[in-house]
């Protein structure tokens, strides 16, 4: 069986971003839990480190670079079943927000600022 | 290092009921066009981003006034991960394909033309958010002098993932091509009728089933002595490789040819009504080089022909004393003509 990884139409890759958070996100929703939803508000401040609020919480990262690219791959659909499987390079993560520090959480005041 | 945190995701406004008459100039930058961002109403407006900042009492000042919304996607993109080193990367960029080769059963190998990498499933507890295009700081900075007040985004994330695919540089699996062209060794054109061609391998065939790049599979055939007949690559069987190296080392005693000037052309055409041409030269070229001297024509390889006539006479003797079996050796070989020096049998014996 051979699966086959087809480069990107214009050969040169296109940089796609990423964000990486240590720890889980999680949804009040049971059945799909995510699709749709907001994440919340990326902010940079002046020296170029970003910011990223969470729900109540804020997250301070840095830009890092990958050691190694990610390369993103979609799946062709197969018009048949004895097509051969393919795959399509769609982008490629050289760089990462990274969110590795303790989140700071933000104390709500009076007017709630949930509204649901 | 990393301790599972829960960080709780909250709607900070029901979308349901709400009309978002509001629309926010996105870039026009061409990265930044994505079709999917442009059909989506920032669900968020400045003064909720100013807000929430307010609340978590930050000052606006010290921030880059474009912030990012980030809103994952209406539905998850197929998508998968593959960590690129640099011979993956050169590859793809080139305009080439990688494979992925092996049955449903065996670990996935992914091939370049001549690397073969294991795939391993590497997982991670962090969370990865795949966004097409994020602006980083710097860019964000340059739009910012355009603008008269601080812009709102919106950015959709295709994926969440905690996988991804890392490849790691693997000796091919090739054991499993001589098992494969075994099936069916070739014994002479008079037995190919008997022969179930569901069990010949191409070359292509064979990269359907061998965990190897085409590159390392080739030079696996060629040290298995294998041949190219008809479209599929042939194990021969003893006999008539030894057959057709007699007719070689025949012609050229026969034609008193000078040992580094053969014509590789007038020998087969010798012999072409009993062998195949194709079969003929591939198992000719094994036996010369192309020669020095003269340029078209080809020399005799005299270790591989000593060689060859070692292996036929210890092949049916279980046991030849080396004394008794050195000098009917010496014999048999082409005689006068060639070099024999004791260096070489040793060489050759002790293989």
């Amino acid at each position: 069986m051979q699966i086959i990884i087809n480069p990107h139409k214009n050969l040169k890759i296109p940089i796609w971003s990423m964000i990486e958070l240590q720890g889980d996100l999680q949804s009040n929703e049971k059945a799909a839990p995510f699709h749709g939803k907001i994440i919340g508000d990326l902010h940079y401040n002046l020296e170029g480190e970003p910011m990223l609020i969470i729900g109540h919480h804020v997250l301070t990262g840095r830009v890092a670079k990958l050691e190694k690219p990610l390369a993103i791959l979609k799946k062709k659909q197969k018009e048949d079943e004895f097509e051969v499987t393919e795959y399509e390079v769609q982008g490629m993560v050289v760089q990462k927000l990274l969110f590795s520090e303790r989140p700071r959480p933000i104390v709500a005041n009076a007017d709630a600022i949930f509204v649901k | 290092m990393s301790i599972a945190r829960r960080l709780v995701l909250e709607y900070l406004h029901s979308i349901a009921g709400k009309h978002l008459h509001l629309r926010y100039l996105l870039s026009s930058r061409l990265n930044i066009t994505l079709e999917g961002n442009m059909n989506n109403d920032c669900p968020r407006t400045r003064e909720d981003v100013e807000k929430t900042l307010n609340e978590a009492k930050i000052k606006t000042l010290v921030l880059n006034p474009c912030t990012q919304i980030l809103k994952f996607s209406e539905e998850e993109a197929a998508y998968t991960c593959l960590e690129l080193n640099k011979e993956l990367l050169e590859t793809l960029e080139s305009g080439q394909c990688l494979v992925i080769r092996g049955d449903k059963s065996e670990n996935a190998v992914l091939c370049t033309i001549n690397k073969t990498f294991e795939l391993k499933d590497t997982e991670t507890s962090n969370s990865l958010l795949i966004i097409k295009s994020i602006d980083n700081h710097s860019e964000l900075k340059y739009l910012q002098d355009n603008e008269a007040e601080g812009r709102v985004e919106l950015r959709i994330v295709d994926k969440l993932v905690h996988n991804y695919l890392e490849p790691r540089l693997c000796r091919p699996h090739l054991q499993i091509v001589r098992q494969l062209l075994n099936k069916q060794i070739f014994k002479g054109q008079e037995n190919e009728r008997n022969v179930n061609t569901y069990d010949l391998y191409s070359f292509d065939k064979l990269l359907t089933t061998v965990q190897a790049s085409e590159e390392e599979l080739l030079k696996e055939l060629k040290d298995l002595n294998a041949i190219e007949y008809n479209g599929f690559w042939r194990l021969l069987d003893f006999e008539y490789h030894f057959r057709v190296f007699s007719f070689i080392t025949t012609f050229i005693e026969q034609e008193s040819i000078p040992l580094d000037k053969i014509n590789m052309e007038m020998c087969s055409n010798a012999y072409e009504e009993i062998v195949p041409k194709e079969i003929f030269e591939q198992v000719f070229k094994y036996y010369t080089e192309p020669s020095e001297n003269m340029p078209g024509y080809y020399s005799l390889n005299q270790d591989k022909v000593c060689r060859m006539v070692a292996e036929s006479l210890l092949k049916d003797s279980r046991k030849f004393n080396l004394d008794e079996f050195l000098p009917v050796w010496q014999e048999s070989v082409l005689p006068g003509n060639i070099q024999f020096p004791s260096m070489r049998l040793r060489k050759i014996t002790c293989s």
